[in-house]
Order: C-alpha cells, then sequence, then structure tokens
C-alpha cells in the first residue's frame, strides 16, 4: 500500500469537523428546512461523512502496518522489545533499523506476496484481534504467550525474496545458496534458520533460543513471528 | 381501486405519519456518533477503534445518510406540509383552510 501521509488523517478529521459543525448548527440553530438548508444537510450528512470515512479507512489501513499497531498488544511486546533494541543483533533488529521501511518492519517481513497479499495480510490480522480478544490471548500472562503463541504457518522465503533476491550474481555465488536452492524455492529451509541467517526472534524459540515452545493447548497459533 | 393503489395510499398514509424533521434529526445525531468513532480511530489509531470505525462506524453513517435520503422522501411525498415540530419561519406551514 503507498505510503499516505498524515495528511490523510488530518484530512479526515477535518471533514469530520466541517460535517459535525454542519449538523449541530442544524440541531442547535434550527433553520428553516428550505433548499439551502437541505443542501447543507446533503452536505453534513453525505458528502463529508463520505469523504471521512474514506480517507479514515486509507488511513486506519496504515496504521495497521505501522510496528507500533502490532505492539500494541501486550503478547507481542517482547518481539517489538527486541525489534526495537538498538543492541539487538536478531534479524527483527536489523530489519527495523533499515531507514527505508523500518517503521513497518513487522508488517513488511510478515505480509503475504502476490496479487492478493494486501487482503490475505488484513484477513490474518483480524484473526489475529480474534484470537487476542476472544481467544484468551488477552488474559494471558508474558510468560504464557510466550509459551502458546507461535506462527501460524512456517515462514515463506517468498517474503525475504521480495527484497533480497535470488537471481543476483553475488546470492547464486554463495556456496550454501547454490547447495540448497531447491529447498529454500520450496520452502523446505527457512532462510531464517539456524545456520543460515538465525531466528528473526531467537527469544521466542525456547530459554536457549533454538528450539521452539511446544504449545500447550494444542490450538491454532496466532500467526506471528518466525 | 387496484392493489397497488392500496398498498401506495397505505405507505403514504404511513410515511405522513411521521415528522421529516425529527428524522432528520435523528440523522444528524446518528452521523454525530459515526463521524466521532471514525475520528476516534485517527486520533488513536489502536486495533479496536480501527477496526470499530471501519466496520460499525461506516454502517452507523450509511444509516444516518439513508434516514436523511427518508426524510426526503417523505417530505416530497407530503410537499410543504411540514410537521408542527419543524423548526424555522412558519413559511414551511400550509395555511389552515379558509385563510
Amino acid at each position: 500500500m503507498p505510503h499516505a501521509g498524515p495528511w490523510l488523517g488530518y484530512l479526515a478529521l477535518a471533514s469530520a469537523i466541517i460535517a459535525a459543525a454542519i449538523l449541530l448548527h442544524f440541531l442547535v440553530r434550527k433553520p428553516a428546512l428550505d433548499l439551502r438548508t437541505k443542501l447543507m444537510l446533503l452536505l453534513g450528512l453525505g458528502v463529508f461523512p463520505t469523504i471521512t470515512a474514506a480517507t479514515s479507512t486509507v488511513a486506519g489501513m496504515e496504521a495497521t502496518t505501522h510496528r507500533e499497531f502490532c505492539g500494541s498488544c501486550h503478547t507481542m511486546d517482547d518481539h517489538f522489545g527486541n525489534a526495537t533494541d538498538p543492541d539487538a543483533q536478531s534479524l527483527a533488529a536489523r530489519h527495523t533499523r533499515n531507514p527505508f521501511f523500518g517503521d513497518e518492519s513487522c508488517y513488511v517481513c510478515h505480509a503475504d506476496y502476490g496479487m492478493f497479499g494486501y487482503a490475505l495480510t488484513k484477513m490474518g490480522g483480524m484473526k489475529h484481534v480474534y484470537y487476542y480478544y476472544l481467544g484468551g490471548y488477552r488474559g494471558m500472562s508474558k510468560e504464557e504467550s510466550r509459551r502458546e503463541v507461535h506462527i501460524a504457518k512456517p515462514y515463506d522465503n517468498t517474503n525475504c525474496r521480495q527484497c533480497h533476491t535470488t537471481t543476483a550474481h553475488v546470492w547464486r555465488t554463495v556456496p550454501d545458496h547454490q547447495a540448497m536452492q531447491a529447498q529454500l524455492a520450496a520452502n523446505k529451509v527457512s532462510c531464517a534458520s539456524p545456520g543460515c541467517h538465525g531466528y528473526a526472534h531467537p527469544f521466542s524459540k525456547g530459554p536457549d533460543g533454538l528450539g521452539a515452545h511446544p504449545s500447550a493447548s494444542g490450538r491454532p497459533a496466532a500467526e506471528h513471528a518466525p | 381501486m387496484s392493489q397497488l393503489d392500496r398498498l401506495r395510499g397505505h405507505a403514504i398514509a404511513r410515511l405522513r405519519k411521521h415528522s421529516v424533521i425529527s428524522l432528520i434529526r435523528v440523522a444528524c445525531y446518528v452521523a454525530l456518533v459515526g463521524l466521532a468513532v471514525m475520528a476516534a480511530s485517527i486520533i488513536y489509531p489502536a486495533p479496536l477503534p480501527v477496526i470499530f470505525a471501519m466496520s460499525v462506524g461506516q454502517v452507523i453513517g450509511i444509516v444516518a445518510f439513508l434516514c436523511y435520503l427518508l426524510s426526503i422522501l417523505m417530505d416530497v411525498v407530503r410537499g410543504t406540509d411540514h410537521a408542527p415540530d419543524a423548526p424555522g419561519p412558519a413559511r414551511q406551514f400550509q395555511k389552515p383552510e379558509g385563510q
């Protein structure tokens, strides 16, 4: 999604304020219901609210791509903290320090790639909200969430390859890349695995940072960090 | 009188019972709630406010606009014969018979 910038939020607020002013004027001053008033009400009930709805939707969708939005649930505190730690050397932290997309590092790395990637990612996000508010994650302690919350499906190497092309000469000359090209393409081996580039969120892989916590409940886990 | 005419007459009679102005007022109050929900999602972009604004907030806004459209329809149907609680100058009201 292209960056809309903060002006879209300002536009949404401005049109909401104008619409509210028109409506309050009608409710308080009680003008005659002539053509002029009807047209003003058309602006206050139709045109400006439509602008507010459209711009707030775009601004809201963009807000969902920000790292702070992902970190607003306490179950993501550790991931957020590690990603924003200036001293951390995890894949997540190093990508978050990238000046080009660091503010949206969670979304950029976890969004599904492809034509319907944006829509699929947002649908997956709704699952996260469901798990958080209705699936019991909201009441979990941090320790419980570290144990229970895991990525829903194996991390797709395609997401890495959105930026890190596998066709460049420098990539192809790495012996490990050459040897595992087929496995990497088939997602049999993850780029973010120990021995390769390491886990993106190593603290979530058990006390030693190597093995994943087994899910105690066995219920479907919310998709999150690898 | 055909069945269609009877239905039409019944619908018009029902529309006449309700005040155009009160329906517009309802539309205004409902729209203000919808605008507040959408503005809140901009000021505080947390998961629930954003989802609430994109779903419930927009439905509230659509309901308000539909109330306004219905009031306009009622206004067209009944002409200038507004309800007694209509705000503004009395020129909107029909003059009583014989005046």
